[in-house]
């Protein structure tokens, strides 16, 4: 079993005591470990769900709801495009098409080194802006193949 | 008037006249009677005769086991048993049909969701012990093995 | 009042409620898959939604509660559509196998898609493709048939506490998985799978063997392992058990709808080929089938000479915990009429008697003073010497829903493995036999800081004062160095028991299977007295018995002190009451206890032993003793399901039938006298036990009537807590005694209306004897340093369970719990073989490691054949009730390699 830092550990205890209920601050503890390990392995979920005083069932349920939890190590920069109702009739199925092909990879997947990782979301609030996707936490909108392109070139 | 009508239809043994009729000209009919068994009748496909188990064109059983013909059987004639088989799929174990408790009516057939069990033209069940009418899922099997191809009550 | 509508039926309700409840009160069925009563709100499912008038949309009928007026529609075109839709999306999803899946039949799904016509799913999507997951022994999961209403989620976490599944993924792709598939801290209750309004959770003992058309025949029954008595429903076909399924309306018995993994799973030991199906005579060293006749024959003749050679007082009878109240009643009638001794004793001296004469002694009446159900209302629980979530899993949930609904504080005190402390507010640890000490400085801090209740106080000022008195040595800080408990923690268990409005106290053998067990559960009763917890509902003394029949057993008089209903053989006027009843005289002097029967047989005192339904030289310490007695026995018959280490000692074996086959009645720990019924007839060649021993007594020339309700119309003229109880009265469900008959009720909370104590004539002379028992068990501890902590474990119950399929699935065999840290020392790693030695013995075991268990303490379950704690035990005796020691011994621990 992986122990947490004294850092994160910290963090928890400051998140716990905003909240009555211990358990409130499952969401923050997750957030924390994931800062510190760069993912949600099983071995981390344990870890916090023992801190926080709640099953690893329970902690494990709560990381697998939302996307911005990695379950999966993931790359230096995740592409996170938005293919809810709206950027999907601006196109952001071909979009992820073009994407795919051009990092090599599927939907899900890590570029092997470890570069990019590419994650379909549903929507992130740009819709008036769509076709949009979020890298880390910069946002990028009305998107095309070739502002794409030149996205990721500059990233690299 | 009827003591009168009476009276002369005893004398002129009416009624036995009446009887001798139908004797005469039945005699120069056709008979309607078969010299059974050396003459056969016609058995429509439709005929519930004993039940068959089917099996498939590969040879496997095509019953799944599933019970609802035992469900479905008005005079609960029907057991099955089942159990685990490998891989965790549907064993069937044993499956008998008490022929001197069934009325033939054809409810198990209907309520068999993959056809594996129809009925057949056979009628001649007869037999000299109640066990041996007892038929057990080789028997059905067999007989199934026989209608292969053949139109039964189900097609 | 709240009136309302219902389809136009008119209801009025005194408490507000939501429409799936109100509906359910005229015959409405509103449909569900979400909502179960005894869980949080979610939701979720959208099936059951209905049409209130007023309202724009269609409402849950779950999440709505009832107001006034209101005028609500069930069924209506408008809400058929909506239900089809709903169905529809499920079956986006849900696989149509309906006729290999087992709950087909009984499936919420299919019953509503039949109702509203939604056969099919107009999406052309593939549906997902789960794998099942076979990781559970016990239950299986196949996710693909999930309709996602969690309610396994919930009971799990909301009912049992565990909290093992949970909602993974989102949306469509969501299933309900345990930690990483795991199945690790599943306790196989089986909430979940009787929970499932689909085919996603089953049973794989059932898998693919039952279907509802099946069932020849169901009985209502009562659960036959451990004291909480837990109503059942077993479904049998061609004299086969098929299942035993949970009450579905959560309303009946006091369980109340939930089972553990012993009654859930365990039910199958009545289908075991290796079950005794012909009378069994030793002739030569070596057991000869024999006829019923010639049996029953070879047994009256012989107890019949040794009754005329050595007197009565040759012969003596045990009774096991297996049976019921009936049988002990026949048994314990036989040997006081028919062969005219005392020497009747049950297996409820292996501790539960201690409770029972201790809370008679304190309060006037030897019973759990409350219901099981009762203990949820409780503010404080202090658990003691009793793993409720192993022992008595039914009671470990009363417990658990204290904590999670009331918020209670529970304070667990064990010296070895409990599982409940996880849930607990305070644990306290104390050194093995010293929990007196700790009770009673519960009680001396109460007095010290003035927290006993004034009220009470006020009125029992002598017996309060004389408590005060009785435990002011007993300082926390010395209680501390006695117990290893730190004297903090006891002031704060004392403060929260004390403060809380209601606090009860759940014990077992960790307290009563002690030399001292009888004087501490007195001081159990002080506690809950002096904080006025007596007769108060959420308060109260609550004993819980290990056996389904060992409350019934000491009820009907199977002890060799006491006659049907705790009246006293030493009492000249209940004897003659009781002797005019059964036209004869009933011996004066009180029998032997079974632990002195046994040296009784050594010695040739007692020439011959009836055992019925128990195993003495599996279950009672010093095992060589033990044996050794039993074949020094001229005569030994043994009455039981299966063969036993006791039966192959036997002279005669008569095969009885199992609680599956026969008629009867339990009585559990919380006094409520329950039927059981036959689901299956008596297997070929076995008898009722009530019927073997009518045929033994009738051929010794006093026949009896063995029809279970005639008897329990006798012991409801001959057992005063009794009187009024019948089968007609039991029908409807079961009956706490003491009945009133005026009332037509039983008593739910004993004492409410004041106690009666009736130590003072005991006094001081026991304090001091025990006081020397406990001595003598200090001796024995040089150079053993561990403790072996002879436990029961939650998958086994005394010895029939390893007999039953499912429990053995999962724990199919001995082993010793060490904690991790004890084991480091010792160079021991999991599945290494140890060597647990004690003074007169040793077993060897493969080694567990578990956190659980605390340090110095080594936790064997004591079930298995080859495998009996009783080799490590030695005798030493309680000396009030002579109940042995049994729970913790010391031992020392060798490892021995792998």
């Amino acid at each position: 079993m992986i122990t947490l830092s004294e850092n994160t550990l910290q963090e928890i205890e400051r998140a716990a005591s905003k909240y009555v209920d211990r358990k409130s601050a499952l969401m923050a503890a997750l957030w924390a470990a994931q800062a510190e390990f760069g993912q949600l392995s099983p071995d981390v979920i344990e870890a916090v769900a023992e801190v926080i005083g709640v099953s690893s069932a329970h902690a494990q349920g709560l990381a697998t709801y939302h996307s911005l939890y990695w379950k999966k190590p993931v790359g230096k920069y995740v592409v996170m495009l938005c293919t809810n109702i709206a950027c999907t009739l601006m196109g952001a199925e071909t979009l992820l098409e073009h994407l795919e092909k051009k990092l090599g990879i599927h939907e899900g997947e890590t570029t092997p080194d470890g570069m990019f990782t590419l994650q379909e979301v549903e929507c992130i609030g740009s819709c008036g802006n769509a076709p949009a996707m979020v890298i880390n936490e910069t946002f990028y909108y009305d998107l095309t193949a070739e502002k794409i392109d030149g996205i990721l070139s500059g990233l690299r | 008037m009827k003591a009168i009508e009476k009276f002369i239809k005893t004398i002129t043994f009416w009624e036995i006249l009446k009887g001798l009729k139908l004797t005469f000209s039945t005699m120069l009919t056709k008979p309607v009677t078969r010299l059974y068994p050396i003459e056969r009748p016609v058995i429509p496909p439709v005929f519930r005769g004993l039940h068959a188990m089917r099996r498939h064109p590969d040879g496997s059983e095509m019953c799944i086991a599933c019970g609802l013909c035992a469900a479905y059987c008005p005079t609960g004639c029907i057991k099955i048993k089942t159990s685990e088989g490998p891989d965790h799929k549907k064993k069937l174990d044993t499956y008998e049909i008490e022929l001197l408790k069934c009325l033939f009516c054809g409810y198990c057939v209907e309520a068999c969701p993959v056809r594996a069990l129809t009925m057949t033209q056979e009628y001649e069940l007869a037999d000299y012990s109640k066990e041996k009418l007892v038929y057990t899922r080789e028997k059905l099997l067999a007989n199934g093995e026989r209608y292969r191809g053949k139109e039964t009550h189900l097609d | 009042m709240i009136n309302i509508k219902i389809n136009g039926i008119p209801l009025s309700l005194e408490k507000p409620t939501n429409i799936i409840e109100a509906a359910a009160k005229v015959g409405v069925h509103v449909p569900h898959f979400c909502y179960h009563k005894e869980l949080s709100i979610y939701a979720g499912c959208r099936i059951c939604m209905v049409e209130v008038k007023g309202k724009p949309k269609l409402l849950p009928a779950c999440a709505t509660a009832v107001s006034d007026g209101m005028e609500i529609i069930t069924e209506s075109e408008k809400i058929a559509k909506s239900r089809r839709g709903v169905l529809e999306l499920q079956l986006t999803h849900h696989p149509l196998d309906c006729p290999v899946c087992d709950k087909g039949g009984e499936c919420s799904l299919q019953d509503y898609v039949f109702r509203y016509g939604a056969d099919r799913s107009r999406f052309i999507e593939k549906k997902r493709e789960i794998p099942v997951n076979y990781e559970n022994p016990l239950i299986e999961r196949n996710m693909e048939r999930c309709v996602s209403c969690k309610r396994c989620v919930r009971i799990c976490a909301e009912v049992q506490g565990d909290w093992v599944l949970s909602d993974m993924n989102r949306g469509s792709r969501v299933t309900m998985e345990s930690f990483c598939g795991s199945e690790e801290e599943c306790v196989h209750c089986g909430h979940c799978l009787s929970n499932c309004p689909v085919g996603a959770i089953q049973s794989r003992l059932t898998k693919n063997q039952v279907r509802p058309w099946f069932v020849e025949r169901e009985a209502e029954t009562v659960c036959p392992y451990c004291g909480d008595g837990c109503t059942l429903y077993l479904q049998s076909r061609e004299n086969t058990i098929l299942r035993a399924l949970s009450d579905e309306t959560y309303t009946k018995g006091s369980n109340r709808g939930s089972l553990c993994v012993r009654g859930r799973f365990g039910y199958d030991f009545p289908n075991n080929p290796e079950r005794l199906k012909t009378p069994l005579i030793k002739k030569n060293g070596s057991f000869v089938e024999a006829s019923w006749d010639e049996a029953i024959s070879l047994v009256a003749e012989r107890f019949g000479r040794i009754k005329s050679s050595a007197g009565p007082d040759a012969i003596g009878a045990v009774i096991g915990g297996r049976n019921t109240n009936e049988e002990a009643y026949l048994l314990q009638k036989f040997m006081r009429a028919a062969v005219g001794t005392n020497n009747i004793d049950n297996m409820a001296r292996m501790g539960h008697i201690n409770a029972l004469t201790a809370l008679e002694d304190a309060f006037g009446l030897g019973g759990m003073t409350n219901q099981i159900k009762d203990i949820a209302q409780s503010g404080a629980v202090l658990l003691i010497g009793n793993d409720a979530a192993a022992e008595n899993p039914i009671t470990g949930l009363a417990v658990k829903r204290a904590v999670f609904k009331k918020g209670a504080k529970l304070i667990v005190a064990d010296a070895g493995k409990n599982s409940m402390s996880k849930h607990a507010a305070l644990r306290l640890t104390y050194k093995p036999g010293t929990h007196g000490r700790l009770i009673e400085a519960m009680v001396n801090v109460i007095f010290d800081e003035g927290l006993q209740d004034k009220a009470v106080e006020e009125k029992n000022k002598v017996l309060f004062g004389r408590i005060n008195v009785a435990y002011a040595h007993n300082t926390p800080e010395k209680a501390q160095e006695t117990t290893g408990v730190p004297a903090e923690d006891i002031r704060k268990a004392a403060r929260s028991f004390a403060s809380a409005p209601a606090a009860s106290i759940v014990f077992g053998k960790g307290v009563t299977a002690s030399v001292c067990g009888y004087e501490d559960s007195l001081a159990l009763a002080d506690l809950s007295l002096i904080t006025g917890n007596v007769g108060r509902s959420g308060g109260g003394v609550n004993p819980m018995a290990g056996k389904a029949g060992e409350q019934g057993a000491c009820d009907m008089g199977a002890l060799p002190d006491r006659l049907p209903g705790y009246r006293k053989v030493a009492s000249d006027e209940d004897r003659k009451r009781l002797g005019s009843l059964w036209k004869t005289e009933i011996p004066k002097t009180a029998g032997l206890t079974v632990m002195e029967m046994l040296v009784a047989a050594a010695e040739g005192r007692v020439q011959a032993l009836y055992v019925v339904g128990s195993d003495p030289a599996f279950e009672l310490p010093d095992r060589k003793r033990t044996a050794d007695a039993l074949s020094k026995t001229k005569f030994l018959v043994v009455q039981d399901v299966f063969m036993s280490d006791t039966a192959a000692l036997a002279d005669v074996i008569l095969p009885a039938a199992t609680f599956a086959e026969k008629e009867g009645t339990f009585t559990n720990s919380e006094r409520r006298v329950q039927r059981i019924r036959p689901a299956m007839k008596v297997l070929a060649g076995a008898r009722p036990d009530g019927e073997i021993i009518s045929l033994i007594s009738g051929k010794m020339g006093r026949p009896m009537d063995w029809e279970p309700s005639l008897v329990m119309d006798k012991i409801s003229v001959s057992t005063p807590i009794y009187a009024g109880i019948t089968y007609d009265l039991l029908e409807s469900g079961g009956v706490q005694w003491p009945y009133y008959e005026e009332m037509k009720s039983g008593t739910a909370i004993l004492h409410s209306q004041g106690y009666d104590d009736r130590r003072a004539a005991k006094g001081e002379e026991i304090a001091a004897k025990v006081a020397a028992a406990r001595s003598v068990k200090d001796d024995i501890k040089e150079g053993y340093p561990f403790f072996a902590d002879i436990a029961v474990s939650l998958y086994h119950s005394g010895t029939t369970t390893r007999k039953s399929k499912g429990p053995n699935l999962v724990v199919g065999g001995p082993f010793a719990a060490l904690n991790p840290a004890d084991a480091k020392g010792l160079g021991i790693g999991e599945g290494d073989t140890v060597k647990v030695r004690s003074r007169s013995g040793f077993l060897r075991l493969p080694a567990k490691l578990d956190a659980g268990v605390p340090q110095g303490i080594v936790h064997i379950p004591n079930h298995f054949l080859g495998a009996g704690c009783n080799v490590l035990t030695e005798v030493i005796l309680d000396p009030v009730n002579k109940v042995p020691e049994a729970r913790y011994w010391p031992v020392s621990i060798e490892p021995e390699g792998r």
